[in-house]
């Protein structure tokens, strides 16, 4: 199971490093990797560096680029589902949009980004996009969406693997 | 919904959506199992004003937390029981809510799924022949919770991340019945 597809810098989520804060997060460091928790930026500064809780207790500042979240955490897919529904310019809501698999209905499979109000935002593994709500995404395709490998919460580790992909998408435009 | 009305400065009603996490100086976990690790608390020590802290460390005995406004400072929730002061989740921060959420959704049985369980709030009165209660709802199967009557659904005043005021207090409702 590769931990790099669930793994996103803060590089490739412009403002994520706002909605962060109490999230664990991977710092590179000296060409290694420490694991923290992720403090916030630093008084005074609104693009870095960052405050990171490393886990001995010791509070280093970290660079943008060195930090990174991992979508095996279901606390970091609930704060990137509500980035990403931020970045759609949805409203925020009390609970956190819903990320699941579209129905098998066609050759259109792929991920649904679900809020309140009936909002959805359709990512599909290949090209037949006919609503104003759906979106290719070609990197799904490399995804099988029956792949039945589980994270350690017991969720399915494709459909997170599905979210980071979606959320570079959303990251890049 | 014509127009929002923003939850300024009502201190109550801001303070309903408080939920204590542990009950000192017993210091038993009120939300058994809920880890708060990286939520902002609010941490209410009497005769002071509430002031707010990142969760780092914690367990129903015992709470590390670290300020925000001065990065490592650490308090230790072991001290006197008298002047201990009591850490609260806040559900006007969605973080908050969804980790709620999601461990009210694993208390009830609901297989936990990659994104948060839903939570939806009905506005209909429902009569039974043993109770009277509103409706809350979470996740796909649809596991309901009674609200009591006088609970005002049609409130439209907003958190300041322009959620609805009404559906976390009816979330806050839950959570302190289900808590021990």
């Amino acid at each position: 199971m590769s931990d790099d597809a669930l793994r996103i810098a803060f590089a490739e989520l412009p403002g994520f490093g706002d909605v962060a804060t109490g999230l664990p997060v991977r710092i590179a460091w000296a060409g290694t990797h420490l694991r923290g928790l992720y403090l916030g930026a630093t008084p005074g500064s609104h693009v870095g560096p960052y405050a990171v809780l490393v886990d001995d207790g010791y509070v280093g500042i970290a660079g943008w680029d060195g930090l990174s979240v991992n979508l095996a955490d279901a606390a970091t897919r609930d704060r990137v589902a509500r980035w990403c529904a931020a970045r759609l310019g949805w409203p925020a809501q009390t609970s956190a949009p819903t990320w699941m698999r579209t129905l098998d209905l066609d050759d259109s499979a792929g991920w649904c980004l679900v809020g309140a109000d009936d909002r959805a935002e359709v990512f599909l593994a290949c090209g037949d996009v006919r609503l104003p709500n759906e979106r290719a995404l070609p990197g799904l395709a490399a995804l099988d969406r029956d792949d039945a490998r589980t994270l350690p919460d017991g969720t399915r580790w494709v459909d997170a693997a599905a979210l980071a992909v979606a959320a570079r998408h959303l990251g890049a435009r | 919904m014509s127009e929002r009305h923003w939850l300024y400065g009502d201190r109550e009603a801001a303070a309903a959506l408080w939920v204590p996490l542990a009950v000192m100086p017993a210091i038993e976990s009120t939300l058994p199992g809920f880890d708060p690790v990286g939520l902002w608390v609010k941490i209410r020590t009497p005769g002071a004003e509430p002031r707010a802290a990142l969760v780092t460390s914690y367990s129903p005995s015992h709470a590390g937390v670290v300020g925000r406004f001065g990065v490592g400072e650490s308090l230790w929730l072991d001290q006197d029981p008298s002047e201990c002061p009591v850490p609260h989740i806040d559900l006007a921060d969605a973080t908050t809510r969804d980790r709620c959420l999601r461990w009210l959704a694993a208390r009830h049985g609901v297989a936990p799924v990659c994104g948060s369980p839903a939570w939806d709030v009905s506005g209909w009165d429902h009569h039974d022949a043993s109770r009277s209660y509103r409706e809350a709802r979470i996740g796909d199967r649809e596991y309901t919770f009674a609200l009591p009557l006088d609970f005002n659904d049609t409130d439209d005043r907003r958190l300041p991340d322009g959620s609805l005021y009404a559906h976390a207090l009816a979330l806050a409702l839950v959570l302190r019945r289900e808590g021990t």
